[in-house]
């Protein structure tokens, strides 16, 4: 089975894994209606790892709700009105694109523990929410 | 509600800071001064002088005079022992004649009577002090910000600006020191409690803003406007006379806001200088609040301010006026420095007894008070010199010690504030700049205009530490199996960002760990996680052409199926970077380089390809894909219960590569023997990291595998001579002085360094890379001096205990004449020196059977 | 150093986003003289005025590309992919 770079991460967070094709997914947490509700009323990060193409290098976040440009802003100098940029987050080198719920920020594999984490302390202000694959797909809907 | 200062409670009202809760409570002196330990009082209330530095709630050289006041404080006095009322360091005042301007350059000529002062000076020196090692760490953050106006002050001026460029569709960002957060409109972005401490290039404003939201203690904001708009107003600055820096001596603009903003009656009787006759607005307001207006004299007539801890009258030729409160109608300086900072001009205009500025660069304006500041005619800026009469108020620096550095040769502007260290403190000149410049101008009889100001370096105000640091969050890099390592008991160490394991902790001692890892590499198998390594897909017809124009030897040649060590080298011959090159088909080459120069050797090709027009493709796989390698002689045993792919010498030979699935990944395989034995390095999908890794460990353990870290392979390949680039070669190196003549192929047309190698071929070596063997007892560290007839002739770069051999090896750089096999050298060894034998031998294995089993 | 440079695919960004590569400077043949190739590896022009540079967007997209920069104001005039 293949695994995200956090899936040791999503394991100590109490997440229910699944299997999709091939991969090991965060499926929930704690309640995908209490995650979707907190990414509504604020701001989320959701791995999307598994969303993946041969020999990619990048491990991939979905930062989601009304917070996400703030939570951004302290993380990169990216003018968050672009469609798709690469540039540093987090001081680590990154593509952020533009994505329906928010933005997909995509980094190299290796760092994606220290980014997600850099993410969840910036997020502390506004109580950033850790989701599922279960509440994003909610969300989408 | 109640701050506490030095202990004691005091109380605070709605809109108090912290000085004027201590100023109602009865405090006056509030610091002591820098040098001489002189009794200071509130001067500003802005914000912009040294008097009110104290430490707040562990936190030095914080200005009082404009932190708001909050429950629960504690605030201590700086900078006077044992307290503000009695400082014993006030005595330096009777040693001002040992202290003259720029006493330490003419006193510590000798340097041993500096080095006996410098530990006395520094324990005096300083205003604040750190917090102690254990204080709770404070959090701050970053944040960025694009803007396509920002204006930096939120008074009028500035917020009618504001509202023009929002009401015209832009993106408008205020910045405000004011703690005010609620607007009248939401049509621009408030940054309020903040203060811009410089403008840089390309539009970037740097700026500070306290408490943002709870738990941090400070954000710092970068801005990038498109156009920015400094509204920062004019500041009032202080009169020169002896004994100007007395408590009660007061600029026009504290006594306001003392009363104003803080119900606060700064005295009972109070003399004016101002150069306005008649009753002033600052005469009736202090007379509202029954303040005796004893006398307004203009700047010209005063002569001394009287007494000792606190001001008790002022001296003029109108007369002599007992006080306790003096007032300075002070000059009005615009808060120009960001203009400055953006490339405007300072003009001296005589009218407005002010550096106004001018010359503004594109997309930069000025507006309000900060582009002229006429508030008041100016008033004369001639001081007398005397050891009284203060300039400075952050470093103590007189017009005595102006009109002497002058005297003595430093009257360029430039030059006087660096032998007097004037507008050097705190204050960054806000209050002392003009008069410096003023005294300057008369004593070389030169105009204002022509004696100029100093250059406005950024931060001004002041920055933190911390701010500038930010979120203590810096980039760590894990490969793929990192919790396995720490699950199996892995010891971490840094390389840049990456953590590897050094050793596993396996037994009782680190030697013990290291050692069992090395024997099971040895004479079982040992697995190691070497996922750090640059990996770089090359593709596309002309790839075997760029690698042997950028590569030292040739790898057009190369078979796909096979593996060669490649070694490049910049135009000067220096050793760049050393790894393999694969070649998996016609047009397709699989690229390893050492873990630290992968970002320089990705650059280095993407440069050479840039515009050449060839036809390749690369891409950097180093994260994409997981490696280990896998070594000892039951390697193969291990390798075969995972996989189909022919093992066998005769299947897949030493430096040969296939390509194949293992425990059902699709991986690269490469035979190579960096640690001397039988073994595959295995490069395979990242995603499959932990899978592979467990599958090996499960496939190895009838065998007795071991994971092996970075220590016990710094001894195996060392066992075998093996270079490490930038351990054991330097930035000085090149491929001869190393040993490595082999892998320069001059007959190839061109390539880079052909001609400074061709040079360095047939010069006659200053040095060389040689091995050395010596005594087990004494094991050198990495970088020992090598001595030659007593004298540094060289160094150690890499020395263990070898078990193979049981001596200590190494190697080691050592002049050409000492580097003949079994010559005699010294290493300095816990600081004796110590013999040892040079060889060029490879310690183990020299015939390389053991790598071919 | 945080005047603003457009790269030829992300636009304009901070200076400390890229990596500067030196000055534009033709390589020599195999065969010319000593001098040419010490000019080559160890002498700068260092111009003081409008200069011919290569920049890699390092914190980017990581290509490398060429800028005409006014070394006295730090104004960058154009940059371009090299053919």
């Amino acid at each position: 089975m293949k695994r995200s770079a956090l899936h040791r991460w999503h394991e100590k967070a109490g997440a229910t894994l699944a299997e999709e094709n091939g991969w090991y997914v965060p499926f929930r947490y704690s309640n995908a209606e209490q995650e979707a509700g907190a990414v509504r009323g604020s701001v989320g990060i959701c791995d999307l790892s598994h969303i993946h193409e041969p020999l990619s290098p990048y491990a991939r976040f979905l930062i989601a709700g009304p917070n996400t440009r703030a939570v951004l802003s302290k993380l990169t100098s990216l003018n968050l009105d672009l469609t798709t940029a690469y540039g540093s987050v987090a001081h680590v080198r990154s593509l952020v694109t533009r994505h329906e719920l928010g933005f997909l920020v995509m980094v190299p594999r290796d760092y994606a523990e220290s980014v997600w984490e850099s993410l969840l302390d910036a997020g502390e202000e506004f109580h950033i929410t850790v989701f599922g694959l279960e509440a994003s797909r909610r969300l989408e809907a | 509600m109640d701050i506490r200062f030095n202990g004691k409670a005091i109380p605070i009202q709605e809109g108090d800071t912290v000085a004027s809760a201590l100023y109602r409570a009865g405090q006056r002196i509030f610091t002591r001064s820098f040098k001489y330990h002189r009794p200071r009082g509130l001067l500003c209330c802005s914000g912009h002088c040294p008097n009110c530095l104290m430490n707040v709630d562990g936190i030095p050289n914080v200005r009082t005079c404009i932190t708001p006041a909050r429950g629960g404080m504690a605030v201590k006095h700086q900078n006077a022992r044992p307290s503000l009322d009695f400082d014993y360091l006030a005595i330096a005042q009777q040693f001002d004649w040992m202290m003259p301007v720029g006493w330490y350059y003419k006193n510590f000529t000798n340097p041993r009577l500096w080095h006996l002062a410098e530990s006395q000076i520094r324990k005096v020196a300083g205003l604040g002090d750190p917090p102690p090692p254990d204080a709770p760490e404070a959090v701050y953050e970053h944040a960025h910000m694009q803007a396509g106006v920002a204006v930096i002050g939120g008074g009028e001026a500035g917020l009618n600006a504001a509202r023009e460029a929002a009401s015209q569709g832009e993106r408008v960002v205020v910045v405000d020191d004011q703690p005010r957060t609620t607007l009248g409109d939401s049509s621009y972005t408030l940054l309020s409690r903040s203060y811009c401490f410089g403008l840089y290039e390309g539009n970037l404003l740097g700026v500070l803003q306290s408490e943002p939201h709870s738990g941090v203690r400070e954000r710092l904001v970068h801005i990038r406007a498109k156009r920015i708009v400094v509204a920062t107003g004019a500041y009032e600055a202080p009169l020169t006379f002896k004994n100007n820096d007395l408590p009660g001596i007061m600029l026009s603009t504290a006594v306001w806001r003392l009363i104003h903003r803080h119900g606060i009656q700064p005295g009972t009787s109070a003399v004016i200088i101002s150069n306005e006759t008649g009753d002033s607005a600052i005469a009736a307001e202090l007379r509202n609040v029954g303040i005796a207006v004893v006398a307004t004299v203009p700047p010209s007539d005063v002569l001394e301010a009287t007494g000792s801890k606190h001001v008790t009258g002022l001296r003029t030729r109108r007369g002599n006026f007992a006080c306790d409160l003096v007032v300075m109608c002070g000059h009005r300086i615009p808060d120009a420095g960001l203009l400055s900072q953006a490339g405007a001009k300072l003009e001296w205009s005589a009218e407005a007894g002010a550096f106004v500025p001018t010359e503004l660069p594109p997309n930069i304006t000025a507006v309000g008070d900060v582009t002229h500041a006429l508030v008041r005619a100016a008033s004369t800026l001639v001081s007398m010199p005397n050891k009284r009469t203060f300039v400075c108020f952050c470093n103590d620096v007189t017009s005595q010690d102006i009109c002497d550095s002058i005297a003595e040769g430093f009257d360029h502007i430039e030059l006087l504030k660096r032998y007097t260290t004037t507008t050097m403190g705190p204050c960054q000149g806000r209050m002392c700049q003009l008069q410096a410049i003023g005294i300057c101008a008369r004593e070389t009889g030169r105009e204002i205009q022509e004696t100029g100001v100093t250059t406005s370096r950024p931060p001004n105000p002041g920055v933190t530490l911390g701010a500038l640091g930010g979120a203590r969050h810096h980039p760590i890099r894990r490969t793929p199996m990192h919790y396995q390592h720490e699950e199996l008991g892995a010891v971490w160490m840094d390389m840049g960002d990456w953590k590897r394991p050094r050793y596993y902790k396996s037994a009782q001692t680190e030697r013990e760990s290291i050692l069992r890892e090395y024997n099971a590499v040895r004479q079982a198998v040992g697995v190691i996680d070497v996922s750090t390594l640059g990996k770089l897909s090359l593709k596309g017809r002309d790839t075997g052409k760029l690698l042997d124009k950028v590569y030292t030897n040739r790898f057009s040649d190369l078979k796909p199926g096979r593996v060669r060590y490649a070694v490049l080298c910049d135009e000067a011959g220096i050793i760049l970077d050393d790894g393999t090159i694969s070649r998996k088909d016609e047009d397709d080459f699989f690229i390893t380089t050492t873990t630290g120069n992968l970002e320089f050797m990705e650059q280095w090709l993407e440069w050479w390809l840039a515009g050449a027009g060839w036809d390749v493709q690369t891409s950097n796989l180093t994260s994409a894909l997981a490696a280990v390698n896998l070594a000892g002689p039951k390697a193969r045993d291990v390798l075969s219960a995972l996989t189909n792919c022919g093992l066998s010498n005769a299947e897949f030979p030493y430096m040969a590569c296939r390509n194949a699935e293992v425990a059902g990944v699709p991986a690269l395989l490469m035979r190579i023997g960096f640690v001397g034995e039988t073994g595959w390095e295995i490069h395979y999908p990242a995603e499959s990291g932990e899978h592979l890794w467990s599958a090996l460990m499960d496939a190895g353990r009838p065998f007795g595998i071991c994971p092996f870290g970075v220590e016990a392979q710094r001894l195996l390949r060392l066992e075998k001579r093996h270079v490490i680039v930038g351990v054991d070669t330097d930035a000085l190196t090149s491929p001869y002085e190393a040993g490595m003549a082999w892998v320069v192929k001059h007959d190839k047309d061109d390539f880079i360094g052909k001609f400074a190698l061709g040079k360095l071929a047939s010069a006659p070596a200053q040095q060389s890379l040689v091995g050395f063997t010596m005594n087990a007892n004494e094991i050198p560290e990495d970088g020992a001096a090598i001595l030659v007839n007593g004298a540094l002739a060289g160094r150690v770069t890499s020395a263990r205990y070898s078990p193979a051999v049981e001596k200590a090896i190494g190697l080691a750089w050592v002049p050409a004449g000492a580097a003949a096999e079994g010559a005699q050298i010294e290493i300095r060894v816990a600081g004796a020196p110590v013999r040892a034998t040079v060889t060029q031998r490879v310690f183990y294995d020299p015939d390389g059977a053991r790598l071919r089993m | 150093m945080s005047f603003l440079l457009a790269c030829p695919e992300c636009g304009e960004r901070s200076a400390y986003e890229f990596r500067f590569g030196g000055e534009v400077k033709s390589r020599p043949q195999p065969g010319d003289s000593e001098d040419a190739w010490f000019q080559y590896i160890y002498t700068k022009t260092n111009e003081a005025g409008e200069q011919e540079e290569w920049w890699f967007h390092r914190n980017g997209c990581r290509k490398w590309f060429q800028a005409l920069r006014d070394t006295r104001t730090n104004t960058v005039i154009a940059t371009w992919y090299p053919e």
